[in-house]
C-alpha cells in the first residue's frame, strides 16, 4: 500500500512571553491508504498539537511549526504555511476533534452545519445536501435524525454531539480523517457501531485514519500500526499487535501496567497501578531522555544523551538506550 | 455522621434521594415541529454517606440530565431531588448557595465549565476567594496542592484553558471540583481523556478522598472498568429509564437485564473482536406502551410490546425492569 500522508521531522513549539513549550519536537509518520495508524500517548504529551499542526489549524504566532518535509498524495504540505492547507481542510482531509461542544457552532442548527460542507465542497443542490445529511446521522446511530437535524449543539447530549462531528468528518469523502479521541463519549455498543463503520471505509474507500486514543483495547482491536508518543516524541512504533503484545519502551510498558482489569471474574485491586511521577514541561533544552526521571530501567547515560528511534525488530521501532 | 444525618433528613441515611424524577425536553428548533423528548422517566435512586453509585447507559440515555438536575442547573418536570431529606428545590436564596457549596461537579464538556479568560491559578483560588477568607499566599499554597494531586505540573498556574491539552482542562476541573471538600460529588465523564496511567492517578484520589472524608459520589462513565473499580452500587440506564441496579460486583458477576448483558458482552478486550448488535429504539416515544429495549432485546416476549416493565426487586439489593424475570 502506498502513504497517502507523510510527515518528516515536525516541530510545534508555542511560544507566550517568556514561556516557551515544545509541543512537538520532531514527530516523523507516514500513513497508508486504508491503514489505521493508532496514537497513543500520556496526556499532554502533544497529540491534539500534532493533529492540529497537520489540519493547518494552529495561529501562529503563538504556535512555531518547523518541518523538513511532509506530503499528500504525493505532493508536498508545506505544515509551516498553514494558509496553504485551507483548500484540503475538511474535504481532502478532515479532523474528528477532541471537544465536540467547543467545535460545533452554538447557534447553528446541526443539520445546517452538516450541509455547509456538502454544498461548498461537494456543490450539492440544497435538497440533495438535506437528504445526505438525513443518511449521515442514520448511519452513525442517531436516532429521530429529522428532529436532531433542527436542534442545536446544547439540545444533544455528550455522544450525539461527537458522532455528529463525526458525520461531518465523514460527509465530503476525505482521503484521510484524524480522530481526535473520537469515542470517548460513546458508551462501548454505540462505540462498536462507530468502529465498524470506521472499518467500512477504511476497507471500501480506502481512507486512511490517524486516530487518536487513550483506549488500549479499540488499538489491539482495530489499529494496524501504533505510535507511542511521549513528551512530544514518538517513542515506539511498529504494527499494534507486536507492540501490545511484545512493548519494548519502558513507558509503553508502565502504560500497558496501568490497564484496569475487565474480565468477568477477575478481582479488583484497591489501588491501582500508576507510573510514579509526572511530565515536566519541556523547553526544548533538557538533554537526556524525557523519560529518565520515571524510569526504572534507566541507567546513568539516559539522563545525559537523548535516544532516537531506531530500528529493532522488524517494523518495531523503539527510541530507547536500554536496547543499544 | 450517620446519626447527624438521622436527625436532618427524618428516617432514612441517604445523602442524596431522587425520588419519581421525570425530564421531558422540547427538541428540534424553535419554530416548526418541535418534538417533545422524554429524557427521563421515573427515577428513583439513593445515594448513601460516604458510597458511590456509578450510572452507565447508552449515549443519549439522559445520564447527563440527571447530574444537572441534582446539581440544581436543570429543573425536573416531575418528582424531585432530596439532600439530606431536604427538597432541592424547595430551597431559597441563601440555602442554594450553601447546597453547591457542599458540592463538587465535574461536567462533561471541561472548557464549557471553566471561565476561558481565567487562568489556572484563578480558576482554581475561585472556591477559596468565595467561601472562605484566606491570605493570597496560603491560597497560592492549596493550589499548589491541587495541581500536584491531579498529577499537573506546578507551572501551568499562568496558563489559560485554551493553552491546555484536552486532558489537563479536566484534571484543573478535577482539582477545582475537590478544592472545597464536596460532601457530594457529581462527576460526569471525569476521567475520559485521560491516559491509562494518568487515569489510574486520578482514580486512585478519588477513592483516597471518598475514605478519608467519606465523600460520596455519583459517577458517570462509559468506562465500565472505571465505573467498576469506584462504585459500591451501579444503575444502569437505558432511554431515560434505570433498567437494573445491584451491587457493583453483582452486577458484572451475574447481570441479568438484557441490554446490561449487551453492554458487558461489547466491551473490547484485548485481543478479540467484540460483538457489534445495532440498537434501534433509542428514546421513549410518547404514548408508547412497550419496554424501551423492545426494539433492540434478542429475548423478547409478547408481553414487552404491550407493557413497559417496572422496576422490581429480584435479590437482595438487586433490582431490574424487564419482564423474563417477572414471572419467576
Ligand atoms: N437542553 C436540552 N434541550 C433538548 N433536549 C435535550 C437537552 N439536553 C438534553 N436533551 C436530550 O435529552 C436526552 C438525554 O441527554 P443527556 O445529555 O442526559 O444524555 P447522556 O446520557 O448524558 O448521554 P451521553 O453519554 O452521550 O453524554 C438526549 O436525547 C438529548 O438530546
Ligand atoms: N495554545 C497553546 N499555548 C501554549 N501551550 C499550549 C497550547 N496548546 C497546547 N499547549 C501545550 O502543549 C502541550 C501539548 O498539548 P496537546 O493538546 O497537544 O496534548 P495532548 O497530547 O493532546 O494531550 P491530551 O491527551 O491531554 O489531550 C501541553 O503541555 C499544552 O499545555
Ligand atoms: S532511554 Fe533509558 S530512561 Fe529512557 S526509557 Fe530507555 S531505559 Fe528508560
Ligand atoms: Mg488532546
Ligand atoms: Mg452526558
Amino acid at each position: 500500500m502506498s502513504a497517502i500522508l507523510t510527515v518528516d521531522n515536525l516541530r510545534v513549539e508555542f511560544v507566550n512571553g517568556e514561556r516557551k513549550t515544545v509541543a512537538v519536537a520532531g514527530v516523523s509518520l507516514s500513513l497508508s491508504q486504508g491503514e489505521m495508524l493508532a496514537l497513543v500517548g500520556e496526556s499532554a504529551c502533544g497529540k491534539t498539537t500534532l493533529a492540529l499542526a497537520l489540519m493547518g489549524l494552529l495561529a501562529t504566532p503563538p504556535a512555531r511549526i518547523s518541518c523538513s518535509g511532509a506530503s499528500f498524495l504525493g505532493e508536498p504540505l508545506l505544515l509551516e504555511k498553514t494558509l496553504s492547507l485551507q483548500s484540503l481542510r475538511g474535504k481532502k482531509i478532515a479532523m474528528i476533534f477532541q471537544e465536540p461542544l467547543s467545535s460545533l457552532n452554538p447557534v447553528i442548527a446541526i443539520g445546517e452545519q452538516i450541509t455547509e460542507g456538502l454544498r461548498q465542497h461537494l456543490r450539492m443542490e440544497p435538497k440533495a445536501a438535506r437528504q445526505r445529511a438525513l443518511e449521515l446521522l442514520d448511519m452513525v446511530g442517531i436516532d429521530r435524525a429529522e428532529i436532531i437535524f433542527r436542534s442545536y449543539p446544547h439540545q444533544l447530549s455528550g455522544g450525539m454531539r461527537q458522532r455528529v462531528m463525526i458525520a461531518i468528518a465523514f460527509s465530503c469523502h476525505p482521503q484521510v480523517i484524524i480522530a481526535d479521541e473520537p469515542t470517548t463519549a460513546l458508551d462501548v455498543t454505540v462505540q462498536a457501531q462507530i468502529l465498524s463503520l470506521l472499518k467500512k471505509l477504511r476497507t471500501q474507500e480506502g481512507v486512511g485514519f490517524l486516530f487518536i486514543t487513550h483506549d488500549l483495547a479499540v488499538v489491539a482491536q482495530e489499529a494496524d500500526s501504533a505510535a507511542i508518543m511521549y513528551a512530544g516524541k514518538i517513542v515506539e512504533v511498529g504494527k499494534s499487535k507486536d507492540i501490545l503484545l511484545h512493548p519494548l519502551h519502558p513507558y509503553t510498558k508502565g502504560l500497558l501496567a496501568s490497564l484496569p482489569i475487565t474480565g468477568k471474574d477477575a478481582r479488583l485491586p484497591l489501588r491501582l497501578p500508576t507510573i510514579a511521577g509526572t511530565v515536566p514541561r519541556r523547553d526544548g533544552n533538557q538533554p537526556g531522555c524525557a523519560f529518565a526521571p520515571r524510569c526504572s530501567e534507566a541507567n546513568a547515560f539516559c539522563e545525559q544523551q537523548t535516544p532516537t528511534l531506531r530500528i529493532l525488530d522488524e517494523q518495531h521501532l523503539c527510541a530507547c538506550w536500554r536496547y543499544e | 455522621m450517620n446519626s447527624t444525618f438521622a436527625l436532618v433528613g427524618g428516617m432514612n441515611n441517604y445523602l442524596i434521594e431522587v425520588k419519581n424524577l421525570g425530564k421531558e425536553f422540547l427538541q428540534g428548533g424553535f419554530w416548526e415541529g418541535a418534538m417533545r423528548v422524554r429524557a427521563l422517566q421515573q427515577i428513583n435512586l439513593q445515594v448513601e454517606a460516604g458510597k458511590t453509585l456509578g450510572l452507565v447507559g447508552e449515549s443519549g440515555c439522559g445520564k447527563s440530565t440527571l447530574a444537572k438536575i441534582i446539581m440544581r442547573l436543570e429543573y425536573p418536570t416531575q418528582g424531585s431531588v432530596f439532600f439530606e431529606g431536604q427538597d432541592i428545590f424547595q430551597l431559597r436564596g441563601k440555602e442554594i448557595a450553601k447546597y453547591r457549596r457542599q458540592l463538587g461537579m465535574i461536567f462533561q464538556d471541561p472548557l464549557s465549565s471553566i471561565n476561558p479568560r481565567h487562568t489556572v491559578e484563578e480558576t482554581l483560588a475561585e472556591p477559596f476567594l468565595i467561601h472562605s477568607a484566606h491570605c493570597r499566599k496560603e491560597r497560592t499554597t492549596r493550589v499548589l496542592n491541587l495541581l500536584a494531586a491531579v498529577g499537573l505540573p506546578a507551572d501551568i498556574m499562568d496558563s489559560y484553558p485554551h493553552e491546555l491539552s484536552g486532558g489537563q482542562r479536566q484534571r484543573v476541573g478535577i482539582a477545582r471540583a475537590i478544592a472545597m471538600q464536596p460532601k457530594l460529588l457529581v462527576a460526569d465523564e471525569p476521567v475520559s481523556s485521560l491516559d491509562v496511567s494518568v487515569r489510574a492517578q486520578i482514580l486512585n484520589l478519588l477513592k483516597d478522598i471518598q475514605e478519608k472524608f467519606s465523600l460520596s459520589s455519583l459517577f458517570i462513565s462509559h468506562d465500565l472498568a472505571v465505573v467498576r473499580f469506584m462504585s459500591d452500587t451501579i444503575a444502569v440506564m437505558y432511554a431515560g429509564t434505570i433498567v437494573e441496579q445491584a451491587n457493583s460486583e453483582d452486577l458484572f458477576r451475574a447481570p441479568r437485564h438484557p441490554y446490561t448483558r449487551l453492554l458487558l458482552d461489547s466491551l473490547p478486550q484485548m485481543g478479540q473482536m467484540s460483538s457489534c448488535i445495532p440498537l434501534k429504539a433509542r428514546v421513549a416515544r410518547e404514548g408508547q406502551g412497550a419496554c424501551p429495549f423492545y426494539g433492540s432485546c434478542p429475548s423478547v416476549l409478547d408481553l414487552c410490546a404491550v407493557a413497559a416493565p417496572s422496576l422490581r426487586q429480584v435479590a437482595d439489593g438487586h433490582f431490574l425492569a424487564c419482564h423474563r424475570y417477572d414471572t419467576r
